[in-house]
């Protein structure tokens, strides 16, 4: 039994009234997964996020610690505890899931790179990434931003690229900034959220666009470094993207 | 080419989509136009109630006596010759018109920059607004029966409280529901919930008015109290207002940035 024999009925039922024995049982047999107890966070926060001006924000939903949940495999800590932990050590989180529009190939991309397998010869190699009203011009906020740009809100385009690894399947994810930011190096977390062989992943990669080094000669983009390998079903199928602005990491003591 | 949906993958999209649908479909059917008054009467009412707490500060202020306007309704009725019920229903409530703020401004010779700031009252303004529009939103789906219970300060926050610790709430819930007897950890959760908001005043400032201040201190004092039975009490305002509430605050989605 999992969330997926629920359905919406059986959980609105036992929500907001008195469910039958059949979906009660139901809902026992997956009450203590850490999905569910993710789902009842996700609940109480589109409660939350709009009828509380202090509520943490639209964007910024409880996947985001269960995410890192998954990442680091931790069940043992529970979702609960992690999410508290995730948000209380690094202030109100950002993040932004994406819409990927799949954009020409770009020339020189593969330079240098061996010949890639056919199944990643047949890929994009470049995605847009949208909003979900699909709009290019992404709004990021939070503090991380404030320092990367000086401003506690921007607008910006963003381009995620795959490069293919040699000798292997895999494809490095890369990312590409409209505008470069000019006051500091800008860290992202990209999770990746994807389906491997009927199984359910989620990987995630931290990505650094460094601050131009002659701000007056700045492009009007800039790249990051390039991000470890990745399966090509995380770039497609049934995939999916989101992005969060991270906080540089405190200068070491001493 | 159309781009990907991603979220299927995380709960949050591949469950709370077909909830608010079902929920929908619960309340409105294939009706679109019920729907559609459903929206545009709680956007209404919520545009109603924001404004109210702001209209109760500057009816302070007005009436404080620095306007040179007099201390009392009647007073101010008698200086600019208006109807004293106007005055006292404005000050009680916090309806004030557009006439009645230029007419006072005028009068009193004052800038619209010495008026109350927003900013101390954005909390206050979005719980009115919702308040306002999830008790109008429980009307609408109950036809022409008007709720009997209304949606107080009190209330609303022991709700949002609620579902900040939804988890531990939803797991007392499932034992209720199961056995129909409140545990006694639920009556402990439920009673810490009110003792929790009763140590946090500035959710009911002066600014509020005597009287919906003391109505909502008083009731979580009792709810605190060792003996009484608040998760029965937690169990009617979800039963009375989650359905409503979910519907409403789906409806007022399209304001959610002027809501912030």
């Amino acid at each position: 039994m999992n969330l997926a024999d629920l359905t919406p009925e059986d959980i609105l039922a036992t929500l907001i009234g008195k469910p039958s024995k059949e979906v009660l049982g139901k809902i026992r047999a997956v009450q203590n997964t850490a999905e569910f107890q993710l789902f009842l966070r996700s609940f109480a926060d589109f409660f939350q996020r709009a009828s509380d001006p202090n509520a943490i924000h639209w964007e910024s939903c409880a996947l985001s610690g269960s995410l890192c949940q998954s990442l680091d495999g931790d069940s043992a800590a529970g979702p609960v505890s992690h999410w508290d932990t995730a948000r209380d050590t690094r202030g109100p989180h950002f993040v932004l899931f994406l819409l990927c529009r799949p954009l020409p190939v770009f020339s020189g991309q593969n330079r240098g790179a061996e010949q890639p397998s056919s199944e990643i010869a047949a890929m994009p190699k470049a995605w847009q990434l949208l909003n979900q009203e699909g709009q290019e011009w992404l709004t990021l906020r939070g503090p991380a931003i404030q320092i990367a740009y000086g401003v506690a809100e921007q607008r910006a385009r963003i381009r995620l690229h795959a490069f293919p690894v040699d000798d292997s399947d895999h494809l490095r994810p890369q990312i590409e900034i409209e505008p470069p930011p000019l006051h500091g190096a800008l860290t992202v977390a990209l999770r990746f959220a994807f389906s491997n062989h009927a199984e359910h992943r989620v990987e995630c990669r931290t990505l650094t666009v460094a601050t131009p080094l002659i701000a007056e000669l700045f492009l009007d983009q800039s790249t990051s470094d390039l991000g470890d390998g990745l399966p090509t079903a995380a770039f497609s199928g049934n995939w999916s993207l989101s992005i969060e602005p991270l906080l540089p990491p405190p200068p070491a003591s001493g | 080419m159309q781009p990907q949906h991603p979220p299927d993958a995380d709960p949050f999209h591949q469950f709370l989509g077909p909830i608010l649908a079902a929920a929908r479909y619960q309340a409105f059917g294939n009706q679109t136009g019920k729907e559609d008054d459903f929206q545009s009467g709680v956007t209404k009412h919520w545009r109603d109630g924001l404004v109210l707490p702001w209209g109760k500060a500057v009816w302070n202020d007005i009436l404080s006596g620095h306007w040179g306007l007099g201390t009392t309704p009647q007073q101010f009725a008698d200086k600019l010759g208006c109807d004293p019920r106007q005055a006292y229903t404005g000050k009680a409530v916090g309806v004030l018109t557009t006439q009645f703020l230029v007419l006072s401004l005028t009068a009193a010779r004052r800038d619209p920059s010495s008026l109350p700031k927003i900013g101390p009252l954005r909390h206050e303004m979005v719980r009115s607004g919702y308040t306002e529009a999830v008790r109008e939103g429980r009307k609408l789906l109950a036809g022409k029966k008007v709720a009997k219970t209304p949606l107080d300060h009190c209330d609303y926050e022991l709700l949002l409280g609620l579902h900040k610790k939804f988890d531990c709430w939803f797991a007392h819930h499932l034992d209720y529901v199961e056995t129909n007897m409140f545990t006694a950890a639920y009556q402990e959760f439920a009673a810490g919930l009110a003792a929790e908001l009763l140590a946090a005043p500035q959710l009911f400032p002066i600014s509020l008015g005597q009287v919906d201040r003391t109505i909502a201190l008083t009731k979580l004092g009792h709810l605190a109290k060792p003996g009484q039975n608040p998760a029965s009490h937690l169990e009617s305002l979800i039963e009375t207002w989650e359905y409503p509430w979910l519907l409403t605050i789906h409806a007022l989605e399209p304001l959610r940035e002027a809501i912030r």
